[in-house]
């Protein structure tokens, strides 16, 4: 995995999986969201160069699309709520998608990044600043802290969890589907 | 599950791995074909925490790890700390103070009534207090009021013309080309220029006045990530969101008397990442890195060079 591709990812398609994530889920309630996420990323990391990819975003949705797609011909039953997302998707895609949706797209998630980090926990917060702000090594932050490398690396792995669930899922956060919760309630009341 | 592995092994990699490590690497690769996707997933998304990033630009060349190394030699994350945290405690009477920074400095002023001010770089005002009143004057440059409540007392400061007066708030005045601005963080200030007739406006938390000296009031809203950023020197950063690179040198300027100069051809470059407001040479290593420029010396001059 080339840095290119990673940075690449970083710019171009990360910015986008929250986003596909929600029209999958709308699109295909029958997909596996997760599987057909991890399986695009998969095809991605299999790509030898992405100068030739123009438009990054509609490939990420087109990539997915395509996925979905195998995985019915594999169930062989075809429901009509599957297929009824294969002829919108080329609505579902805005037209234009240069320069400035991509950039606000960076900006958000940078935006996220800097709240998720003021929100950790004080040691977390402090190794994950001196990473990010002052560039040091993982080796030099232990040193400076006085903590193991252990540790210095578990907090950056932990955090670079958060930093990528609270960038890609917002289920929890932005679509209150609490229908189903409710009803119960009413129906416990009732009781 | 796999993406808790996969951060784990990002970790490491930033970490650098030693023999068996990286064999163990190429067995979890191998264990399983989306692994490998996901370990790409985690490393972009460290690439997200690091020092600083081009947006947008034509080039997808190597960015990562431009400038880790180097700069542990130039210590900047006690001295920056050390510089904003040293805050002078001053005991204001009602002669009135004068505060007076030089480029660069930072500082954090008790007001002794409770309220606090952070002065940024370069700043000229003085501090009146009275029985019935408590009046700064903001002569040049830019500074962070966080007000004490005290309704007997108004909180007024002037910038020029224009007047912002709070009652018990937090907000950022700075005076820059014959305007004000003003950014609310915490409750509403009451903005008004002596030179008009205009009625007086109320600025609320998250919101932005420009205040031109001879056109009036303009009301922004700012978003409170932005407002964040934009009052990040209170914490001695700068944070540059998707900025151009020409923008970001004047934003640097502030703080040093040497000047950082941008090539016209790399001027309007977006650039993005966070730093020390000290840490000029580190900024300007780094954002030739990420623009394929590279840095020039003259006396005085810093120079960004295609």
């Amino acid at each position: 995995m080339s840095p290119q591709l990673i940075g690449w990812v970083s710019r171009h398609i990360l910015p986008h999986e929250r986003q596909l994530r929600r029209w999958l889920a709308i699109t295909f309630p029958a997909a596996d969201v997760d599987d057909v996420v991890q399986e695009a990323y998969c095809r991605i990391a299999a790509l030898d160069h992405v100068g030739h990819i123009g438009d990054p975003r509609r490939y990420l949705f087109r990539t997915a699309r395509n996925i979905v797609l195998a995985q019915i011909r594999r169930t062989r039953v075809v429901s009509i709520e599957a297929a009824s997302g294969l002829a919108e998707l080329d609505d579902a895609l805005p037209e234009d998608d240069f320069s400035p949706e991509r950039i606000v797209a960076g900006r958000l998630a940078l935006a996220r990044v800097e709240r998720l980090i003021a929100a950790l926990p004080e040691r977390a917060r402090t190794v994950l600043r001196m990473r990010k702000i002052d560039g040091l090594s993982q080796r030099d932050i232990a040193q400076r802290l006085g903590l193991s490398e252990e540790i210095v690396e578990n907090e950056v792995g932990r955090g670079l969890r958060r930093v990528l669930d609270s960038m890609t899922d917002d289920e929890r956060a932005e679509m209150p589907r609490r229908r189903g919760k409710g009803a119960g309630k009413a129906k416990r009341r009732r009781r | 599950m796999i993406d808790d592995f996969a951060c784990r092994w990002a970790a490491r990699i930033d970490r650098g791995l030693d023999a068996p490590e990286s064999a163990a690497l190429q067995t979890w690769l191998a264990e399983d074909g989306r692994h490998r996707g996901a370990l790409l997933r985690a490393l972009a998304g460290l690439s997200l925490l690091d020092r600083g990033r081009a947006l947008g630009g034509l080039d997808d060349a190597p960015t990562e790890g431009i400038d880790r190394r180097r700069l542990l030699a130039m210590g900047t994350v006690g001295a920056a700390a050390a510089a904003v945290a040293g805050g002078v405690g001053i005991r204001l009477l009602t002669r009135g103070t004068s505060i007076t920074t030089a480029v660069g400095e930072i500082r954090h002023m008790p007001l002794g009534d409770g309220s606090v001010a952070v002065v940024n770089s370069h700043t000229r005002l003085r501090v009146r207090f009275s029985e019935d009143r408590r009046d700064v004057e903001l002569a040049e440059g830019e500074a962070w009021f966080q007000v004490a409540k005290n309704r007997a007392r108004p909180f007024t400061v002037a910038a020029g013309p224009v007047r912002v007066q709070a009652v018990g708030t937090a907000f950022d005045v700075r005076r820059h080309g014959g305007a004000s601005e003003v950014v609310v963080t915490e409750g509403t200030v009451k903005i008004w220029s002596v030179d008009t007739d205009a009625k007086p406006i109320f600025v609320s938390a998250g919101h932005r006045a420009l205040v031109s000296d001879h056109v009036g009031v303009e009301l922004a809203a700012v978003p409170p990530a932005a407002a964040d950023q934009q009052l990040a020197w209170r914490q001695g950063l700068i944070v540059l969101d998707n900025m151009t690179l020409a923008a970001a040198a004047a934003e640097f300027n502030r703080y040093h008397d040497v000047r950082l100069e941008v090539a016209p051809a790399l001027a309007g470059r977006r650039v993005v990442g966070w730093f020390r407001t000290d840490d000029l040479e580190g900024f300007a290593t780094a954002s030739a890195a990420m623009v394929g420029g590279r840095v020039e010396r003259a006396p005085g001059v810093i120079r960004i060079a295609e």
